[in-house]
């Protein structure tokens, strides 16, 4: 099948435009002078001097990201609507990007004057993101909803239905498990501590401080690899994370009155995928949008994200009834 | 992954896992690259040892069903898209068709018996993937 796009790509062109119009805008400026102020305090005076190419690569690069970012971001979204809905996440690199490059403008101006004082130019960010924003809002408006065609597999759980009866009057000790591994959650374990790593000595010798929280942030990332994993015995239903196996949710099994198959849509419910909260429940998933809907006598409601939902909601139930 | 022991059952503990496993496998519950859960949240989950698990897992890659590397989550490996040659068969099956045949014979089952009771048993299969 071919890969399609539903959320269409002319959504992004303000910020595209602002990104283009910040690369005319060094470009033009060019020869960029050596060295330069790179860092300011907060009154605006220099405080950090080096290449001003630097700079710009930050600022370009980190906008580029944002704005393949926030394609992914809403090709998602458009795949879990069911209906036309206003996507405020679609503004999402409209503003970093407007913000980044007004910066970038600013900079270039002051390199420009040869007077190295730079408070945080409010006066060009604010107009250039309003204006790129209200362009980005227009165009949202004005696009069309497409229906995305799920492929939705049910399960047939009656083999599995006869099975767990039988189980359940021999009072044998039994144990369901399923994990959520997708592969971007692993490159998340791996790729980005490594990409963190590497930074961090990089930047060691000019900031320690920056390098010590980018390796915490890696060593962190890393107790992440292996997903999240859904363990049911007849005693309990956990859910745990990582390498270390890390409980994030233990219900129960005497606490839980219902399971059910739920569908969901991450972005939308949840604003994303991970560890979530919405103001009715408290959810577990890495992939997918089905899972399984478990509410306790104290009125509280889990989801547990699953690939196999209807038959992790077979097993809790068999188990709790 | 469904595992349950049966304390019944006279086989011992790892062939009871690796059995369930294998079962799940060939009725496509279990599919290639399905991760499985780590001997030690296993045993610790059915309160066995975690030898048990360890020999069930090793059984299970010895036969080609798992891929499990040290320090890696074990997976149900990609199966064979061509039925095994009559040599393989013979090593992998012969001992354990033996054994059934002494068994059936000496429960006093005639040669139609047997073949009826496998009949039966594929049959059943064949209806379970319908």
């Amino acid at each position: 099948m071919r890969f399609k796009l539903i959320h269409p790509l002319w959504t992004h062109l303000p910020a595209i435009l602002v990104f283009l119009v910040t690369i005319v805008f060094t470009v033009m400026a060019l020869p960029l002078p050596d060295s330069a102020p790179v860092h300011f305090d907060i009154n605006g005076q220099p405080n950090g001097y080096g290449s001003p190419w630097i700079s710009t690569a930050i600022l370009l690069v980190l906008s580029l990201f944002f704005i393949i970012l926030s394609v992914v971001l809403d090709e998602l979204w458009a795949r879990q609507e069911t209906r036309k809905s206003f996507n405020w996440i679609s503004l999402f690199d409209e503003i970093t990007v407007s913000d980044l490059c007004a910066v970038q403008i600013a900079y270039i101006n002051m390199l420009a004057s040869s007077t190295y004082i730079f408070p945080f130019p409010w006066t060009t960010v604010l107009p250039v993101t309003a204006i790129i924003t209200a362009l980005a809002v227009a165009l949202e408006l004005r696009r069309p909803y497409r229906h995305y065609e799920q492929k939705l597999l049910i399960e047939d759980t009656c083999q599995i239905n006869d099975e767990l009866l039988k189980l359940k009057q021999s009072g044998q000790p039994l144990v369901y498990w399923e994990s959520q591994n997708p592969a971007y959650a692993g490159m998340l374990a791996v790729i980005m501590p490594a990409l963190l790593f590497i930074v961090a000595i990089v930047t060691w010798s000019e900031m320690a401080w920056l390098s010590i929280l980018m390796i915490l942030i890696g060593l962190g990332l890393t107790l992440t690899y292996g997903g999240f994993r859904t363990l049911v015995t007849r005693d309990s239903v956990t859910v745990k994370m990582g390498i270390l196996g890390i409980k994030l949710l233990r219900l129960k099994i005497s606490q839980i009155t219902s399971a059910e198959v739920h569908a969901f849509a991450p972005i939308k419910d949840f604003g994303g995928y991970g560890i979530r909260f919405n103001s009715e429940m408290q959810a577990y998933f890495l992939n997918g949008n089905r899972g399984v809907k478990v509410a306790t006598a104290e009125g509280k409601k889990y989801l547990i994200g699953s690939d196999h939902p209807e038959r992790l909601a077979a097993v809790i139930s068999a188990i709790v009834l | 992954m469904l595992i349950t022991i049966n304390d019944q059952d006279p086989r011992p503990v790892y062939i009871q896992i690796a059995g369930q496993v294998k079962e799940q496998i060939q009725r496509g519950e279990l599919k290639a690259g399905d991760e499985l859960p780590s001997v030690r949240e296993l045993a610790g989950s059915l309160g066995i040892n975690m030898h048990t698990v360890r020999h069930a897992y090793s059984i299970l890659r010895d036969q080609n069903l798992l891929v499990f590397r040290l320090g890696q989550q074990a997976k149900v490996a990609s199966l064979r898209s061509q039925p095994a040659g009559t040599k393989e068969i013979a090593t992998a099956l012969n001992r354990q068709l033996d054994e059934l045949l002494t068994e059936a014979f000496l429960l006093g089952l005639s040669a139609d018996d047997f073949r009826n009771l496998i009949n039966e048993k594929i049959n059943q299969r064949k209806e379970q993937k319908k």
